[in-house]
């Protein structure tokens, strides 16, 4: 299987996708984080400054869960990137 | 010239004077000592390595020397140093082979960002490459060791050096290091094999070197592409077991155990990507040696046949 190299919005995020996983670099903190793939597609549509209700969709399509179980996970996750410093802490 | 073409005292009085200028893998040495038990290990150690001349380009200018006062009396120690510069406190004399090779380990790993350097064997046979990871224990030396005396080219037992130019990985045969009951291992299954002296009590048990091949020595410029990546799981009693492991987890071990990882940042993040892209990842459990070479032979066969 050979992964997707995805360039995105923010400079400082490479990813790489393989089947059901991502593998995200972080190149201001360094670290890299391994998500599941439908996790880190959230990540680079946050990269790309979407709506919440962008998200919510992915999440409803790509992770076959609820409205409201994607608006909880949306907000989960979010929380999580911002924690980890993925994303910047004023995003909303 | 070899190193085995010098005659004893020339080469003594060359390590102790002006220093022995030799090529390890794509890394041109000079090495300067008068320590008895090192000048031993490059004679039995490093026989096929090709001198270099006096004028040649020095990456690493090393040496390893008795520390001096009154402790060089008392319990005589010795000191590695690169270019002048002493990056470990002093080891005991009978350790000081073993303070060149880690040493030159140290030296590579931290002045040689033309490559991402992962720590692991790797090892090549029919111009596929097999890279084996292993944290302590997991038995990637023994295995690593056993593979070259079955017909596997050896590239290096500690260190994969995947190049930041041009994605290949680059071979530098040097003695493996073998510890406590692996080395009584290896001396069973490859009688033939040459071994250093034992240094014992060291930091990592008791350790003995084995000698690269001279085929191994002679292809070191031979670049490859690796196709396998296992990680070697030795477990006492253990039922053999070859376990698919996926790009994601693979690329993760692989970032933990690459040295210069954060140095190299975004290009490291993508020459791992690229490199486990073209990779079969395994997880590989086994109980013994035998079982192991049969895991591997199994693993690499199976792809050869695709």
């Amino acid at each position: 299987m050979v992964g997707r190299c995805q360039k995105n919005s923010s400079p400082s995020l490479l990813f790489q996708f393989w089947g059901e996983e991502c593998v995200v670099y972080n190149a201001l903190s360094g670290d890299t984080h391994l998500l599941p793939a439908p996790h880190g597609e959230i990540l680079q549509l946050i990269t790309q400054d979407v709506r919440e209700e962008a998200l919510i969709d992915h999440l409803i399509t790509g992770c076959a869960v609820s409205h409201g179980e994607a608006v909880e996970l949306s907000r989960s996750l979010v929380k999580n990137y911002k924690k980890l410093g993925l994303i910047d802490p004023l995003w909303n | 010239m070899l190193i085995s073409d010098i005659r004893h005292k020339t080469l003594k009085q060359q390590l102790s004077n002006q220093g022995l200028p030799f090529r390890v893998g794509p890394f041109n040495v000079s090495l300067k000592t008068a320590v008895p038990t090192v000048l031993r290990h490059i004679e039995t150690l490093y026989p096929h390595s090709e001198t270099l001349d006096n004028n040649a380009f020095i990456d690493f200018y090393v040496a390893v020397n008795q520390v001096a006062g009154l402790r060089h009396w008392l319990k005589p120690q010795v000191v590695f140093s690169f270019d002048g510069y002493k990056p470990f406190k002093p080891l005991p004399l009978e350790q000081a082979s073993a303070a060149f090779e880690w040493g030159l380990n140290w030296c590579i790993a931290s002045a040689s960002h033309q490559y991402l350097i992962i720590h692991s064997a790797v090892v090549e046979k029919n111009g596929q490459g097999l890279i084996l990871p292993g944290s302590p224990g997991s038995g990637k030396s023994t295995l690593c060791a056993a593979l070259v005396h079955r017909g596997w080219r050896l590239l290096s037992d500690e260190m994969v050096l995947l190049s930041v130019a041009d994605g290949m990985i680059y071979p530098i045969p040097r003695p493996v290091s073998l510890k406590n009951q692996s080395i009584e291992i290896i001396k069973e299954f490859a009688q033939e094999a040459i071994f250093g002296e034992r240094v014992e009590g060291t930091t990592k048990g008791d350790i003995e070197h084995m000698c690269a091949s001279q085929d191994s020595i002679q292809r070191l410029s031979i670049a490859i592409n690796a196709r396998h990546l296992v990680f070697p799981h030795y477990q006492s009693g253990c039922k053999t077991e070859v376990v698919p492991l996926s790009k994601g987890k693979a690329a993760m071990n692989l970032i933990e155990n690459a040295f210069n990882f954060n140095i190299l940042g975004a290009v490291g993040f993508n020459m791992i990507s690229d490199l486990v892209n073209s990779l079969e990842c395994y997880d590989f459990f086994y109980p013994n040696l035998h079982q192991a070479l049969d895991g591997i032979e199994l693993i690499t066969s199976a792809k050869q046949q695709d």
